[in-house]
């Protein structure tokens, strides 16, 4: 405490010093019941705030539970109960099919029809062109039958009835798509206007609440800010004598955007060159016939897929929450959107003649499409016709919903500058898994998240990351760093084929992120 | 690798007690260090219900922080940097430590050092709290507690030099009442 250059200590000073400085004097009795009264009150504020940082902490992880819920409701609810195709999937196929869905309605609506052009609008979307015969007969029996009501009553209300009718026989689902569709499109002309009455009023009663919200959030920043203010001082004061302790103060919870750009390896392969054709048939066997050309060009595709695929670019996109749990580890947990391709080459096209689990309900053969060849079966059904191509690029493209958790530890180098490292598991869930060819001849496929699709629903992946961050303001922080996932499981489920060999897939890239502090802090 | 540990001193059980929470090591840390640092408070403070104001909001800070306590001072000499500062906190929320005009009316300062040992400690105390804020904070803090000009222009929000002169005057004003003490003192023996 005393200094070196004190030195014009005359008599007085050193007298005062030596008989005040070892002085005591006795407080009043009461001053410690005082103290135990503050100390009281002070646990109780810690114990209060303690049960306030286990409460947030108990209501994002119900957020996040919710949050799982709710993407599982949407995913797994909107399987669709169509068997899928080739021809169902591929995007233009599916167009086709969306384009012959929505047209009867309006035909139905705006103009009296011969009963054989109602019947034709009554069948279900999806059926027309690749339905099974029995469904399409019962579906065109069923709107003969409602059409003679129809025309009897002349009445556009029951024409659309019939063609619901129709269409339930093929397949009640989409019965009540179209139904769903049908009203909507009644009540469209005054769906706007609602919305509009509705509007106002939902706007005052959230700006009330957020009034309301926004002042006692106010009221305890402002609380808080004294607090801060209370205990900065107090730690100068400490801080004075034992050396000077920065405290960081940041606010416990945090907004974060990352982008994750990468490589990312599916793989997954083929068993490669078999000798398919000769021990499978013997050399008995006609080598000619459609079967076993078919064979030998199924075995020439894996190769030809062997060769040439690689990995490819992927990135993901995640908004993430941060909850400071401790001095300076972060418990981040949000939503992403996570997309991975992986790219090869192909001169090898299928053609379908239904009846395989690739194209079971297709009644004729379709144009050519592409095909994720891994999930072929090594022996190929006839229905699968494969056929020669002028070589075009391929695609793999999986497209995932992602909820990611994680923990995230950072530690300042410097007053602006810091390292973090972070690791977390995220629950990646399927939405699309597309091969897209770069011949416009030659048709995309899109497994949807069917049960005829060869891939996982959901898939677990675990990443870690480290690098480095650094604060632009008190509460804007950047971070870039490398980051790895490696996935917990393999792209597709469990095979039929056993032929096909896949390890777990994995991602290499950087990742970047910007963080920002929902309460204020000092930088 | 040390097969044993050296046993705990009784100050550091009292820290760690203190730290954990214990009420009773927490009553012990302030029986021990009341007195001490109520003497300092009334060096401060003008009245002795703010003193013990001051005690009372320091040694909260004191249970606050300890944990952060380093060990690198002893604890008594950390105890009573908090009081010191908590009570220059105090004034200045009070706005006491306002520069007064009592220098002028020191017109003729005396030139040499008196003898206080005839002094009792409550005669010295009312000296020092008889002082202007302002000066009586310069004075603590130089005089007995030892930091230089520098450090309380710092403490104080003042320059060094208005530090010099605030203590120079506060010195001058404590000398002269020792002086008038000892006038009266002597005029008390001869009219006896």
């Amino acid at each position: 405490m005393s200094s070196a250059t004190n030195d014009k200590r005359g008599k007085l000073e050193q007298e005062f010093q030596d008989r005040m400085q070892g002085a005591e004097a006795t407080p009043s009795q009461h001053l410690w019941d005082r103290i135990d009264h503050e100390l009281t009150v002070q646990e109780n504020g810690k114990y209060r705030k303690r049960a306030l940082f286990y409460g947030q902490l108990a209501a994002a992880c119900v957020a996040l539970l919710v949050l799982v819920g709710v993407a599982g409701a949407y995913y797994f609810g909107s399987t669709p109960s169509a068997e899928p195709t080739i021809a169902a999937t591929s995007s233009n196929a599916s167009q086709q099919g969306e384009t012959s869905k929505m047209a009867p309605l309006p035909n139905v609506e705006t103009s009296p029809q011969t009963p054989d052009q109602l019947a034709t609008a009554a069948r279900p979307s999806f059926m027309p062109q690749e339905m099974p015969a029995l469904g399409a007969t019962d579906a065109a029996v069923q709107s003969e039958a409602s059409q003679a009501s129809s025309q009897a009553n002349a009445s556009v209300g029951i024409a659309r009835n019939s063609a619901s009718e129709g269409s339930s026989i093929g397949s009640p689902v989409p019965e009540t798509t179209q139904a769903i569709a049908g009203a909507n499109h009644q009540t469209g002309s005054n769906k706007q206007p609602m919305a509009v009455q509705l509007s106002p009023v939902e706007k005052g009663n959230k700006g009330l609440g957020f009034k309301e919200q926004s002042a006692q959030a106010m009221a305890a920043v402002r609380q808080q800010e004294e607090a801060q203010r209370e205990a900065a001082l107090a730690a100068r004061t400490v801080a004075a004598n034992t050396g000077e302790e920065k405290q960081e103060q940041s606010g416990r919870w945090s907004l974060a955007m990352a982008y994750a750009p990468g490589y990312f390896n599916q793989n997954i392969s083929t068993p490669g060159a078999a000798p398919a054709v000769a021990s499978r048939y013997g050399f008995a066997a006609d080598i000619n016939s459609a079967a076993s050309l078919n064979t030998l060009y199924m075995e020439e595709a894996k190769e030809e897929y062997e060769e040439y695929t690689g990995p490819g670019f992927s990135y993901g996109v995640e908004v993430k929450t941060g909850l400071r749990l401790w001095h300076k580890l972060k418990l981040l947990a949000g939503i992403g959107y996570l997309q991975n391709t992986a790219r090869s080459r192909s001169s090898y096209v299928l053609q379908q003649a239904g009846g395989s689990k690739h194209a079971s309900a297709a009644a004729r053969p379709v144009g050519k499409a592409t095909v994720f060849v891994p999930s072929l079966s090594a022996s190929p059904p006839d229905s699968l016709m494969i056929a020669k191509a002028p070589d075009y690029s391929v695609n793999y493209r999986y497209r995932h919903l992602t909820i990611p958790v994680g923990l995230q530890y950072e530690g300042n180098l410097n007053r602006d500058w810091f390292l973090y490292g972070g690791a977390g598991v995220a629950a990646n869930i399927l939405l699309q898994a597309t091969v897209l060819a770069s011949d416009a001849d030659v048709e995309q496929v899109a497994y949807e998240t069917d049960e005829a699709s060869p891939f996982r629903k959901v898939q677990w992946s675990g990443n870690v990351s480290a690098g480095v961050g650094r604060r632009l303001s008190g509460k804007v922080s950047v971070t870039l760093g490398p980051e790895v996932r490696g996935y917990f499981s393999t792209m597709l489920a469990a095979s039929e084929d056993r032929s096909v060999k896949q390890k777990k897939p994995y991602t290499v890239g950087m990742q970047m992120a910007v963080n920002y502090d929902l309460r204020s802090g000092k930088k | 690798m040390k097969l044993f540990r050296n046993p705990k001193s009784d100050e550091e059980k009292l820290i760690e007690g203190c730290i954990a929470g214990k009420r009773d090591m927490q009553r012990l840390l302030y029986e021990q260090y009341s007195r001490k640092m109520m003497a300092v408070c009334l060096r401060y403070a003008p009245t002795t219900f703010e003193a013990e104001d001051i005690l009372l909001e320091a040694f909260m800070k004191v249970y606050t922080y300890l944990a952060k306590f380093k060990r690198d001072c002893p604890l008594e000499f950390w105890i009573r940097k908090i009081v010191v500062n908590t009570a220059l906190k105090h004034l200045r929320s009070k706005q006491l430590l306002t520069v007064s005009h009592e220098a002028e009316e020191v017109s003729n300062l005396a030139s040499s050092d008196a003898n206080l040992s005839d002094y009792s400690m409550d005669e010295l105390l009312q000296m020092v709290q008889g002082l202007a804020p302002r000066y009586r904070m310069v004075f603590n803090l130089y005089a007995i507690e030892g930091y230089n000009h520098k450090e309380i222009g710092e403490m104080l929000d003042i320059s060094e030099g208005t530090s010099k002169s605030q203590y120079s005057r506060a010195r001058a004003i404590l000398q002269n009442m020792l002086a008038s003490q000892e006038n009266n003192y002597q005029d008390h023996v001869i009219s006896n």
